[in-house]
């Protein structure tokens, strides 16, 4: 059954290549489709393609962690397909086509498949990335996306030799320290660039301020969080942790780098592009401390991350200069900024307590400093554009009569969405309750591997 | 009586009320405003000490609650005092001045419900959360102001954000090492804390929250650009409450979790982290004197004012014996009433002038005099000359230094309370006393609707000063209920180990020589008015209306002895655009380059990684 | 033996990325990259003196080469092959847009 998630959106795909004007129309159905496929499905249950059991054929693995994370994601899409303006026209073919990778990365028990679903959902984030025309940002996400995708390839073969399977099962049952020494490294590398991690994630700002809102809202919100899922499902629950170490400093390194550049940006875009390479930063390290407490936390964080940024990237690429015409979009970004920053009232904060208790709790000081930190000069230049939206200087009266009105529709989505994260703030349990299945899911790698393996 | 919680949730919700209210008439918007604020002044005065709510409880373990301590009933009616009177000018101000009025009424509810909050939070989380809504309502409103006002709202945030994320990892400590974070328990956990240095990191990251709002040395440095820049009758609720709220986190550092309890003394009583902190507020005092003589936009002197009277409180606080701690709290009320009165007549001079410019006003006198009256009062009470209650905080702050020994300390409180004179004295001479220029010859007093608020803060302060016992009686229970050796005073008498002070006598003594110099006034002719230019000097005839006008420069003589100074403000600014060059660095380096710089990094990385691996 | 052909063909990738300035020649970098990584996979699976791993009547059953390493590469190749292709359309894209395909003349365009 699961593996319908994939199939479905790939043949309505190819089926309406030819139609790919009307297609438009059909993604909310689709993304419908698969949501009420997910609600369905048993949790627990694992899909044996082709029946060849469990090491030796593919697995589609649905666990607690999959479950929540598939539906998610593809909520996310639902509410991107419900917004047809920001979606041209040639890209709903890549839209079908990038919610099945997503879904099969999310879904799949082996290593080799999630690299084939990595480099389709990789392809067809180049796909998007170059709309608006922004070749050469999405030619030089080309080229580190697949230098990434070569090394996880890399790390995928040498954890067959290390292993003698492509089982995430078999491998996390057969780990040993030789084979522990090299193969994180390279998968590591090679999920770096998608998870933006510092000294790889270059791409980012060129890529989600091209000017398109349909590329950061997608990008910076269901991808990363599936690559994050794809993070947390490889490094925690095949590797047990092993590695967390490294990716913890640079988590840390990421989140005070990216904060800092984005203090002198002078495109919102590109700002809210280096906030959403720092909250993945500051993710990474909060799950690096690899315990139940801290990747709930660190899940919750990313939940609301995501919420936040699905409003603000939608709002900064298509507003105008200010917010003089559009007082609800305005009203819905600048909640969806209170909650970035952490504000109480706003879920952001809740994912920030969360945060602040775990790092405790594991006598992690430096963590929180470096969280507080970042949000100080997350402040400075999330409410100076705030500000500077609200109350924008000498507007003339021509470009006041040229900024035309979002549609309804635009506007409901982006409100019901900034309701959300004021629910969020006040009754975390929804997200929580999410984060936490997640979670369980990641670190009960025993469970996981009886789960695929059949008991053995 | 409805409880506190509800109370939080009307304001809440009373601040979309009020929006769609404001929406459609700003008149009746302020109004409900008003009634609303005067109504929770009503409440929280008639509530009684120890009342308990539950709240929610975000944190295992711990149950966030609102209870009723007489220190946060003391600052809430302050507080409260201020914003109803200011909601009660508003009512006028709002015809012409905010760019947003329905979202200016609607902030300042939610800044309400914030500080009402804050006040009576039984434990450091619960503060925390209201501490920020009532940052977020006020940083808000902030930007409707002046042309600066937007780099003001962004620097008010930061440096608020500084000391409150500082709060907050103390809070985490706490709750961390112990499992609780409300107050009384906070406090019992620490006596028996064997460690010192914890206790210092604890009392001193709890102290930076309030170091940051009352705009204490180092970070005073966003008082300036922000009161100056903000909504004028905005103004008088960040100097004469937010600032406040500051004072309250410092009096909760310093006398809930006991001080001088916790940390061995270091010099006459007082512990050495207590030392530091009077110093800090030293130094803002005189840093807050000196840049205050020097400032032409009236707002900013009167800012940097703030600074300096932040300082007194701190000292009068850090001292902690049972006169320096009640001289403390004391000046809390006189700077809030006094600070309100003087923005609130600022705000009634712009709404006619409009300009904050000293030296483009003068004699308008003739024109406000109510106005007049209400600062000249204000700036009685600020620079603390008798009758006014501005005297007795200070009288009673040097007596405690003078018991304690701390003559430095002494010294440069004497010199502040003499460098206010002098501030307070440019804009009284600049706008209200001089020549009255031409273009204000049409200007007239501001209605009684703005005159009102202005009257009462007046009539209260010269209240107090003749009859402190209200106020007397706040602090008596305060001092009880934290275990300091409670003021004794009956009357009007108030009595120090050095002496006594009588409020009523030496009240007595300035009405007579008021009335004195009233009869004289009266007896003895008038002086001609006559037009300036209706004059010669030096045999020409005058033709220059604004040479004649002595405010420019004001205090250049001053001015010039400190011209050179070093100035914090620049030494962040240059922090800020460090800041931004890393960032510009980073960003050329790691995220602008072409491909080979990526591959280049990602070279880099292995190697790194493969280096520390093996 | 293999193993040093594709390190050596990977050095050869990132020099060629390091040094040149041309988009095309990236991209071609990119693809040599890609063959070295194939041809570390295949050599990994390769036993000297088996068979090829195809099964019928003229071979005995036990004595193939490691088949899993063929069937990734073929994955990879196509993978590859798909990337490629992206990769010089959007080539295209960029000499429409900019007229050229230097970095630092792009860069410059950017900048305007």
């Amino acid at each position: 059954m699961s593996a319908l998630l994939i199939a479905v959106p790939l043949l309505i795909a190819f089926l309406f290549v030819p139609l790919k004007n009307k297609i438009k129309y059909i993604l909310p159905f689709v993304a419908l489709f698969s949501l009420i496929l997910i609600l369905k499905l048993p949790i627990e249950q694992v899909n044996f393609l082709g029946g060849w059991k469990a090491p030796f054929g593919i697995t589609l693995v649905l666990d607690n962690s999959s479950y929540y994370s598939l539906i998610v994601v593809n909520i996310i899409f639902f509410l991107l397909s419900l917004i047809p303006q920001i979606i041209e026209k040639d890209l709903s073919l890549i839209f079908l086509i990038l919610m099945a990778s997503i879904n099969g990365l999310i879904l799949t028990g082996d290593l080799f498949n999630s690299f084939v679903f990595l480099e389709i959902t990789s392809v067809a984030a180049y796909i998007l990335s170059s709309s608006k025309r922004n070749y050469y940002g999405a030619f030089k996400y080309l080229i580190l996306g697949s230098i990434a995708g070569a090394f996880y390839l890399l790390g995928t073969l040498y954890s067959y030799i290390g292993t003698g399977s492509l089982n995430l099962a078999d491998i996390s049952k057969n780990i040993n320290s030789e084979f522990l020494a090299v193969v994180p490294i390279l998968i590591f590398i090679g999920l770096a660039v998608e998870t933006k991690i510092f000294p790889l994630a270059g791409w980012v700002p060129d890529v989600y301020a091209s000017g398109s809102a349909l590329t950061p809202a997608i990008l910076a919100t269901g991808v990363t969080f599936s690559m994050m899922y794809l993070f947390g499902r490889i490094f925690i629950t095949v590797f047990h942790g092993e590695f967390l170490n490294v990716v913890y400093i640079f988590g840390l390194i990421t989140v005070v780098v990216a904060e800092l550049s984005a203090l002198k940006q002078d495109n919102l875009l590109r700002a809210l592009s280096f906030s959403s390479i720092a909250q993945a930063g500051l993710f990474l390290s909060v799950i690096s401390m690899n315990s139940y407490e801290s990747l709930t936390a660190g899940y919750f964080h990313l939940l609301n991350d995501i919420t936040a940024k699905f409003v603000l990237f939608i709002i900064a690429a298509s507003i105008g200069k200010s917010f003089i015409k559009n007082k609800t979009t305005g009203i819905a970004f600048s909640i969806a900024s209170f909650s970035l920053i952490g504000f109480p009232l706003f879920a952001g904060f809740r994912s920030k307590l969360l945060i602040l208790k775990t790092a405790f709790l594991n006598q992690n000081y430096i963590l929180p400093i470096i969280l507080l930190f970042a949000t100080i000069i997350e402040i400075a230049y999330v409410l100076r554009w705030n500000i500077k939206l609200w109350y924008p200087d000498n507007i003339l009266p021509q470009e006041k009569e040229k900024t035309q009105k979002l549609s309804w529709n635009v506007n409901l989505i982006l409100l019901i969405v900034a309701l959300v994260i004021i629910v969020i703030g006040f009754y975390p349990d929804i997200y929580l309750k999410i984060a936490q299945n997640i979670a369980s899911g990641l670190t009960n790698y025993r469970a996981y591997v009886t789960n695929v393996l059949g008991g053995m | 009586m409805i409880p506190i919680s509800y109370l939080v949730l009307v304001f809440l919700f009373g601040s979309v009320v009020s929006y769609l209210i404001t929406k459609a008439n700003r008149i009746v918007g302020a109004i409900f405003n008003f009634l609303l604020t005067f109504y929770a002044l009503f409440v929280l005065w008639n509530l009684e000490i120890g009342h308990t709510e539950k709240l929610f409880s975000i944190l295992e373990g711990v149950e966030n609650t609102f209870k009723v301590s007489s220190l946060g009933k003391y600052f809430s009616i302050i507080s409260l005092i201020v914003i109803s009177l200011v909601s009660f000018f508003i009512i006028e101000w709002i015809r012409k001045k905010p760019s947003r009025p329905a979202a200016f009424n609607a902030f300042v509810l939610i800044m309400s419900a914030g500080i009402i909050g804050v006040f009576f939070s039984n434990d450091l989380l619960t503060l925390y959360i209201f501490w920020e809504i009532a940052v977020l309502g006020s940083f808000l409103i902030v930007p409707m102001g002046k042309e600066d006002s937007k780099k003001a709202a962004v620097i008010y945030v930061v440096t608020s954000a500084i000391g409150s994320y500082m709060y907050l990892f103390a809070t985490f400590s706490i709750y961390n090492k112990y499992g609780i974070l409300e107050f009384d328990q906070v406090s019992r956990f620490l006596l028996n804390e064997p460690s010192n240095l914890f206790k210092w990191f604890i009392i001193l990251f709890i102290a930076s929250a309030g170091i940051a709002k009352s705009g204490i040395f180092p970070l005073h440095t966003w008082l300036r650009i922000t009161h100056g820049n903000a909504p004028d009758a905005f103004s008088a609720i960040l100097s004469g409450q937010l600032v406040k709220m500051g004072s309250y986190v410092l009096a909760i550092s310093l006398s809930v979790f006991p001080s001088t309890k916790l940390l061995a003394s270091f010099y006459s009583g007082v512990p050495l982290l207590n030392y530091i902190l009077i110093w800090l507020g030293n130094i803002s005092i005189i840093i807050g004197t000196f840049m205050a003589i020097r400032q032409n936009d009236m707002k900013q002197l009167i800012a940097y004012s703030s600074v300096a009277n932040g300082g007194y409180i701190l000292v009068g606080l850090g001292v902690m014996n049972s006169i320096g701690y009640a001289g403390g709290l004391f000046h809390v009320f006189n700077h809030a009433i006094a600070a309100a009165m003087i923005f609130l007549s600022f705000a009634a001079v712009v709404y006619r002038t409009g300009t904050t410019k000293i030296d483009e006003m003068g004699g308008l006198i003739w024109k406000m005099p109510w106005t007049f009256v209400t600062y000249l009062v204000g700036i009685i009470s600020l620079a603390g000359i008798p009758p006014t209650s501005g005297f007795i905080s200070k009288w009673m702050i040097f007596n405690a230094l003078l018991t304690k020994g701390m003559f430095v300390t002494l010294t440069i409180t004497f010199i502040g309370s003499v460098g206010s004179f002098l501030y307070v004295f440019r804009p009284l001479a600049g706008v209200f006393l001089g020549q009255l220029k031409k273009k204000h010859y049409e200007v007239k007093e501001v209605s009684p609707v703005m005159l009102i608020p202005m009257l009462v803060l007046t009539l209260l302060t010269l209240f107090i000063g003749v009859y402190p016992k209200p106020v007397l009686d706040f602090i008596v229970s305060i001092e009880n209920s934290l275990g300091i050796k409670p003021i004794e005073y009956s009357g009007t008498i108030i009595k120090t180990s050095l002496g006594q002070w009588d409020t009523l006598t030496v009240f007595t003594m300035f009405a007579v020589g008021f009335i004195i110099a009233l009869v004289l006034y009266i007896i003895f002719p008038r002086g001609k008015k006559v037009e300036l230019t209706d004059q010669y000097t030096g045999g020409e005839y005058l033709f220059n209306y604004d040479l004649y006008h002595y405010a420019t420069g004001f205090y250049r003589f001053l001015e010039r002895l400190y011209d050179k100074h070093p100035s914090f403000e620049k030494l962040y600014g240059m922090l800020v655009s460090f800041f931004k060059s890393m960032g510009e660095i980073i960003n050329e380096l790691f995220y602008k380059v072409s491909p080979s710089g990526y591959v280049f990094w990602i070279s880099i990385v292995i190697l790194i990684l493969f280096w520390v691996r093996w | 033996m293999v193993y040093y052909i594709s390190f050596i063909l990977i050095g050869i990738g990132i020099y060629g990325f390091l040094t040149q300035k041309n988009l095309f020649k990236h991209l071609i970098s990119l693809t040599i990259i890609d063959t070295a990584i194939n041809i570390f996979i295949i050599s990994l699976g390769y036993i000297s003196g088996e068979e090829a791993p195809i099964y019928s009547k003229y071979t005995p059953i036990a004595n193939f080469v490691d088949p899993l390493p063929q069937a990734l590469v073929l994955t990879a190749i196509v993978i590859g092959v798909g990337i490629l292709a992206l990769g010089v359309s959007l080539l295209i894209k960029v000499y429409e847009k900019y007229g050229t395909l230097d970095v630092e003349e792009i860069v410059a365009k950017e900048g305007k």
